[in-house]
């Protein structure tokens, strides 16, 4: 063979199509010469890519207390350069293996999500030979399968009663990625699940199916619709309705079930604004004649006053919302935290106003905040 | 008290398209046809037969250490082969001088076939996938519907934010932006909107305000658009003229969250001759306007020079919002010695000039 140029981005090069003898000489000098995890990555990366199985000899020659490092360090090197060849790795070695079922926290997050890439994860990470258990499979997947390949797989897997009781969050992920990449597959294996997960994912197709993604929302959904997604799709519908400026009709909502009202109304009054604020003020006039309780009411009220001030810089707006809560308490307390942040802002203007207030506490302490504030 | 809403950078964001991209964290997918390691091929040909000789040669020039012989290779079958050129593509790591080859490359791949889609997803080195997609989608245009060219492009998950379209949307702004803007009205979806109104600033920005009115209610993504599509505006055009024509357009104008949000953007951008227009704009608004545009000023990532600073906090109708900017000033200016002190006389008023001595003698102090 002739002599390769010493150049070490050929020499890697030549060891990840193979050959990969000067590489190796390479690391071995740097391993001697004290060379940092950083430093010795590239190299033995560059060889596992071409011969996964050298793993274990060479880990031989890396003191026990740098291996797991080393090898972090170049599992992570590995997936930048194709996510294949990690699982390539982790097939052979039971180093890497390791590495892979039980990722130190700061190596976590990076070699599983990027590693999921690769179709091979869920080939490998699903083999008894693993020994992974169904808990920790469902948690890997969590966020993704990764590729479409996993998705299905994942699909198969629960098919064949892999996960039983409450539908894992990697179904649900792996639910969208069919349906957005291999939509057939997902109906055919979508007729072999339990029971009970078909029935979610019948949700989310409803879900899906209200939104509509690409045209403009042009109708709303009837409360036993809504009912039919359940509290988490109800959520997610409304948080999508109100961020297209269209949010569910406050009448529907009023009239769901007690137990999932709270899915919606914690965020419906403020994701009004500053946009639809219009809408905003015609709910809060609806508000009195709905079967809400007052609590949910003044809640509403309170957010909506402090969103109108805050988004909108619009202080009488704010102090009428305000001044329609029915809990007293808690009207003062909005009404003087409006009046206080005002007369800090706009000393001039919160001394109009106080001149037009009734005589009281409520204005000698007004007056005062403002004095205060002046500059 | 619930917090407003503060607008992050846009290079914060990625693309999320509708619903999919609300329930579930955005993974890494790249299904990608993985030629195995070089040590299986010898012993299972599991490759297709078509691809193994380009493979087969780019290696034997690497395990020879000829990294040129290779590059010459893969840039002589990009436009001939564009499939083998990316699977043999996806098996490298990043080395400069295939730029030109992967657009070629890209250009040449078959438009809307779920195998190019695969093939572009298994590209692993960020940039070389951007390149690649840009190629592909961005010569279609002209030639090919828009929305088709969007919604194919989009197929390719983790491309850059909004790679692929970018050739798209610089002819749709430059020559037809009205009816695009219509299409990605239609289309809802957050971010576009945004890259677009950046585009039509840079062709158009007499449409910026007609077209950001044109975002309706019940486009999905609507409001989060808009609110972007407002900082673009300001963000490519910081002057003080249309810091203000942006903001009427704004809900709240210059009384809202957007007036202190937009200020700082314009601010942070400025030369001194533009501050001092901005500041000059300011001077003559009512006492509510001026507190939330002076925030951006007084309160801005670099502080300003001591003069500047002066001006704009002498314009400020709130004695806290004077201190607090003071304050945070100061505390950006570790330098600003102790012994230095002329520059508190120009503070506007008194009980400023007080708490800036009380702030450098505690700062003399700290520092014995």
């Amino acid at each position: 063979m002739t002599p390769l140029p010493s150049d070490p981005e050929r020499i890697r090069l030549a060891a990840i199509a193979g050959r990969v003898t000067e590489a190796r000489s390479e690391l071995e000098r740097l391993l001697t010469a004290g060379a940092t995890d950083q430093e010795l990555a590239p190299w033995l990366s560059a060889i596992l890519m071409a011969d996964p199985g050298w793993l274990e000899t060479f880990v031989l020659r890396v003191p026990d207390e740098r291996r797991a490092s080393l090898l972090h360090a170049t599992m992570l090197a590995m997936m930048e350069l194709q996510p294949d060849s990690v699982w390539n790795l982790v097939r052979r070695s039971p180093s890497a293996l390791a590495v892979m079922k039980n990722p130190p926290p700061h190596v976590r997050r990076d070699l599983l999500r990027a590693s999921l890439r690769s179709k091979l994860a869920t080939e490998v990470l699903f083999d008894p030979a693993t020994g992974l258990n169904n808990e920790e499979l469902a948690k890997i997947f969590a966020n993704g399968a990764g590729s479409v390949q996993g998705a299905r797989r994942i699909f198969q897997e629960c098919a064949g009663g892999r996960w039983e009781g409450e539908m894992p969050d990697c179904i649900r992920a792996a639910w969208y990625q069919l349906r957005d990449e291999d939509e057939a597959k997902l109906r055919e294996l979508e007729a072999c699940l339990p029971e009970a997960i078909a029935g979610n994912l019948a949700k989310l197709e409803k879900l899906k199916q209200s939104i509509k993604p690409g045209s403009l929302i042009s109708s709303d959904p009837s409360s036993a619709e809504l009912i039919d997604l359940g509290g988490a799709g109800i959520a997610a519908l409304s948080r999508e309705r109100t961020e297209a400026g269209r949010p569910l009709p406050l009448e529907t909502v009023a009239a769901l079930p007690e137990e999932l009202q709270p899915t919606v109304f914690n965020d419906y009054i403020s994701g009004l604004f500053p946009f639809n604020a219009p809408l905003a003020e015609r709910s809060l006039d609806q508000l009195e004649g709905l079967p809400l309780s007052d609590a949910i009411k003044d809640k509403m009220r309170e957010t909506a006053a402090g969103a109108v001030w805050e988004d909108l810089g619009d202080i009488e707006t704010a102090l009428s919302f305000a001044a329609k809560i029915t809990d007293e308490a808690m009207r003062i307390k909005a009404t003087t935290e409006l009046l206080e942040n005002y007369a800090q802002t706009d000393p001039p203007g919160a001394m109009e106003r106080a001149a037009g207030m009734e005589a009281g506490p409520q204005r000698d302490r007004f007056e005062k905040t403002i004095k205060a504030a002046l500059p | 008290m619930r917090f407003t809403t503060v607008l992050l950078p846009a290079s914060v964001f990625t693309l999320a398209f509708g619903l999919s991209g609300l329930m579930v964290t955005r993974t890494e997918s790249h299904a990608k046809a993985a030629p195995k390691a070089l040590v299986e091929n010898l012993s299972t040909r599991t490759t297709p037969p078509t691809e193994e000789p380009l493979l087969a040669q780019v290696r034997m020039h690497l395990r020879s250490g000829d990294l040129e012989g290779a590059l010459s290779l893969l840039r002589a079958a990009a436009g001939r082969d564009p499939v083998s050129f990316f699977n043999v593509l996806a098996t490298l790591p990043k080395i400069s001088g295939l730029d030109q080859a992967i657009q070629e490359a890209g250009a040449a791949l078959p438009w809307k076939e779920k195998s190019s889609i695969d093939l572009l997803n298994s590209i692993m080195a960020e940039d070389w996938r951007d390149i690649a997609l840009e190629s592909w989608a961005g010569s279609r245009v002209g030639g090919v519907p828009d929305e088709e060219i969007l919604a194919t492009a989009q197929k390719v998950r983790n491309s850059g934010w909004i790679a692929g379209i970018t050739r798209l949307m610089e002819d749709a702004a430059e020559k037809r932006p009205t009816e695009f803007m219509d299409l990605l009205n239609r289309r809802g979806g957050t971010a576009l909107r945004e890259a677009y109104m950046g585009k039509i600033m840079a062709v158009h920005p007499e449409l910026a305000s007609a077209l950001y009115r044109s975002i309706p209610d019940g486009s999905l993504g609507a409001n989060y658009d808009r609110a972007y599509a407002l900082q673009a505006r300001v963000r490519m055009q910081p002057s003080a003229k249309n810091l203000m024509a942006t903001l009427e357009d704004a809900p709240g104008g210059l009384q809202s969250s957007f007036a202190w949000q937009f200020s700082r953007i314009a601010y942070g951008a400025a030369d001194p001759a533009g501050r001092r227009e901005l500041t000059t704009a300011i001077a003559s608004q009512s006492p509510s306007a001026r507190y939330r545009l002076l925030s951006g000023a007084l309160f801005s990532e670099k502080p300003l020079p001591a003069e500047e600073f002066n001006q704009a906090l002498a314009l400020s109708p709130s004695g806290i919002q004077q201190r607090e900017a003071l304050e945070s000033w100061v505390k950006a200016q570790p330098d600003l010695s102790p012994g230095e002190r002329t520059w508190i006389d120009a503070l506007p008023t008194s009980k400023l000039r007080s708490r800036a001595v009380e702030l450098m003698d505690q700062r003399a102090a700290d520092s014995r």
